[in-house]
């Protein structure tokens, strides 16, 4: 008897949904827990040890073989850590702004599309959704800065709000524009119509190849993603060498821990999204692995689904991977921006940039009836 | 008595308390900060209902932005250095009781009309159907809030922009004038 | 408490509720700000109104299969955004010279 019809026969029993409801709030946290916070706490180790490697050095190497339980120490230090709030600190809303950012963050996760068949829900406004929770973090920010009874604080939580909110605009923009040449928000369909063009005339190749368009508005929404998880070249926020780490420095131990987590979940999340949406999510150039049939199967369960899952989630991660790593890099080759050229670049530069792709995505799927620039030179070739 | 019972129950009670804390604290900026468990809790009634594009949108629109415009006219004003917005509780007597009768009136109004009829909903997403709708029977109207929304952005800037005195505008003028 | 999600007069008497408390804040807050509070919780109450009834008794007022209720509420948010816009507008300018932003000081026709 699986667990979901052990927890349906309880409910019957007692006569109430308690128990599902209980179910699902545990198994919500348990993936947090199990899943997104080693995730985080992982990337804080790998920032080290990048940041080390283009410094020329070798970064964290005692804790653990190659330095990789790190991060296990630096949260044991967080717990241990003493609390201490200062006296004129707005007592309720310190305690309450991470959590504003970790559920803005976290639960976002839950549209990822892993595999063809690992997602967690398959919502029809899947994108959509992502970039709802995405603007609980401004919210956050803002208030955690201005508990913090710190001058300097509030001016970084204020620039940090003002900075996600604008550059929300043009990340809208640009998956808007995808949403429009695939016809579907949920995430599931965005990547499953990214496939290699076959003789069974299936989709398109990547997103980021089927027009000029989507092209720019792939490095549109990365600029803009940058923006919206306060990193450099967008970290005024939390400038280290202005505002004394900014709108969280009044925030330490496992608090200061959250936002952290929360900021690296973040970055993950853009990502995620990112090679979700543009870059072919579990696609593999030249071969399809949904067509990937080993032949194994347990009595009379096909072990297919399983094998091609497991390669989907390695491709899939590894573009994320490569998405992360390039966002690393980024913060140890750039210096940062300033707040006014900041908000030069989004209001005047990156919005009607993205505003002009937008148009310029729609007359494309109007004019070539949605057929990518390969599907084009396929056909003028004459071999698709 | 199935889950979805159950989170409508927690978004009512969490509007409801939201909602009055947003009516009667005495501090305004706790005030703005249980508008957001209200607003959150009215995208979870949306959520409820089946209404999908809806309750994104309310999160994004209202709590992502209304409230941080809220948060940044409260932040803003000069009142922010004395740390405390506190409100005499004596000028509530009179809402409160306005407010009072009216709820009751309505809903007893609400409670006694015969709602026998009501549909069982068949949950459908509802982005594609709004989306047509936009530019179906409701194409007009979408034209018209377009005009409003540019007009009030503009009028937004104007308003906002510092005071310039009317001799200084006129100085302004004579000499592009002369130019 | 049983079949609460497909009860209409439960989400009415909910949205009245939200009403009557946004009118207190509209009329008993003393800052600007709060009464734009109150008037953005009447709105959303408003909002609710209009997809429960399109949710839950379709088909009565309109026989067709447009989402008139769900059209209705999303004008409704774009409405409230670009009125927050205009009232933060005001706000700054009408009190940033009084150093205050209650509306009881707002007394004088010249300012």
């Amino acid at each position: 008897m699986s667990l979901a019809e052990f927890l349906s026969g309880l409910n019957q029993l007692l006569g109430t949904g308690i128990p599902m409801a209980i179910f699902s709030v545990l198994s919500a946290v348990i993936v947090i827990l199990l899943f997104a916070m080693p995730v985080g706490g992982f990337c804080t180790y790998l920032e080290r040890k990048v940041a080390a490697d283009f410094q020329e050095r070798i970064g964290p190497n005692r804790v653990g073989p190659l330095g990789l339980l790190q991060f296990f120490a630096d949260g044991i230090k967080m717990f241990l850590k003493e609390d201490s709030i200062s006296k004129n600190a707005d007592r309720w809303i310190y305690n309450f702004a991470p959590s504003l950012v970790l559920a803005g963050s976290f639960g976002a996760f839950a549209v990822i599309p892993f595999s063809a068949y690992i997602i967690g829900t398959d919502l029809d406004i899947g994108v959509f959704y992502a970039m709802a929770l995405g603007s609980l973090v401004s919210l956050g920010v803002l208030l955690g800065a201005w508990s913090s009874d710190n001058k300097w604080s509030l001016i970084g939580g204020m620039r940090g709000a003002a900075q996600i909110v604008s550059y929300e605009i043009p990340l809208g923009l640009a998956v808007l524009s995808v949403i429009t040449i695939s016809g579907s928000m949920s995430m599931h369909q965005l990547v499953a119509q990214q496939a290699w063009p076959s003789p069974g005339g299936v989709g398109h190749f990547w997103n980021v190849f089927h027009n000029p368009f989507m092209f720019v508005n792939f490095f549109i929404y990365f600029t803009a993603a940058l923006a919206e998880c306060n990193r450099t070249p967008f970290d005024l926020p939390e400038a280290e060498s202005e505002l004394v780490s900014g709108f969280n420095t009044e925030f330490s131990g496992m608090r200061f821990g959250l936002y952290a987590l929360s900021e690296f979940a973040d970055v993950i999340l853009f990502a995620c999204i990112a090679s979700a949406i543009f870059l072919g999510g579990w696609h593999v150039p030249f071969f399809d692995l949904q067509s990937l049939n080993i032949g194994l199967s347990v009595g009379e369960l096909d072990l297919s689904p399983l094998v091609q899952s497991v390669l989907m989630i390695g491709v899939f991660l590894f573009k994320v991977a490569v998405l992360v790593f390039v966002v690393m890099w980024l913060r140890w080759t750039l210096p940062r921006l300033r707040v006014d050229q900041l908000m030069n670049l989004c209001w005047k530069y990156l919005i009607p940039i993205s505003f002009f792709n937008l148009i310029g995505a729609a007359v494309w799927t109007w004019a070539f009836e949605g057929r990518s620039i390969l599907q084009l030179l396929g056909q003028v070739l004459g071999v698709y | 008595m199935t889950l979805v019972d159950l989170f409508v129950a927690f978004c009512f009670v969490l509007g409801a308390v939201a909602a009055f804390f947003t009516a009667f604290h005495p501090n305004i900026l706790y005030g703005a900060i249980s508008l957001i468990g209200s607003l959150v809790a009215v995208a979870g009634i949306y959520g409820a209902l089946g209404a999908d594009f809806l309750a994104a949108a309310q999160l994004i629109i209202y709590v992502g932005g209304i409230l941080i415009v809220i948060l940044f006219a409260v932040m803003m004003s000069e009142d922010i250095y004395k740390r405390r917005f506190f409100e005499g509780a004596r000028k509530y007597i009179f809402p409160a009781i306005a407010a009072g009768v009216i709820f009751a009136g309505l809903a007893r109004i609400t409670l006694g009309a015969d709602w026998s009829d009501v549909t069982k909903p068949d949950f459908e997403p509802t982005a594609r159907a709004m989306g047509w709708a936009l530019v179906g029977p409701y194409a007009l109207v979408f034209q018209y809030v377009v005009v409003v929304l540019l007009s009030g952005l503009i009028g937004a800037v104007i308003i906002a922009r510092p005071a310039v005195k009317m001799k200084q505008l006129d100085e302004e003028i004579t000499k592009s004038g002369e130019e | 408490m049983a079949g609460l999600a497909t009860n209409l007069p439960a989400y009415l008497i909910f949205s009245l509720v939200l009403f009557s408390f946004g009118l207190v804040a509209a009329l008993g807050r003393r800052s600007a700000i709060g009464i734009f509070m109150g008037v953005e919780l009447m709105l959303n109450a408003a909002a609710v109104n209009f997809v429960a009834f399109q949710v839950l008794r379709k088909g009565v007022i309109a026989n067709d299969s447009w989402l008139h209720g769900h059209i209705f509420s999303l004008f409704i948010i774009i409405l409230a955004a670009i009125e927050a816009a205009v009232a933060l507008a005001i706000v700054l300018r009408t009190f940033g010279s009084r150093q205050t932003i209650d509306a009881d000081r707002a007394d004088e026709l010249r300012g």
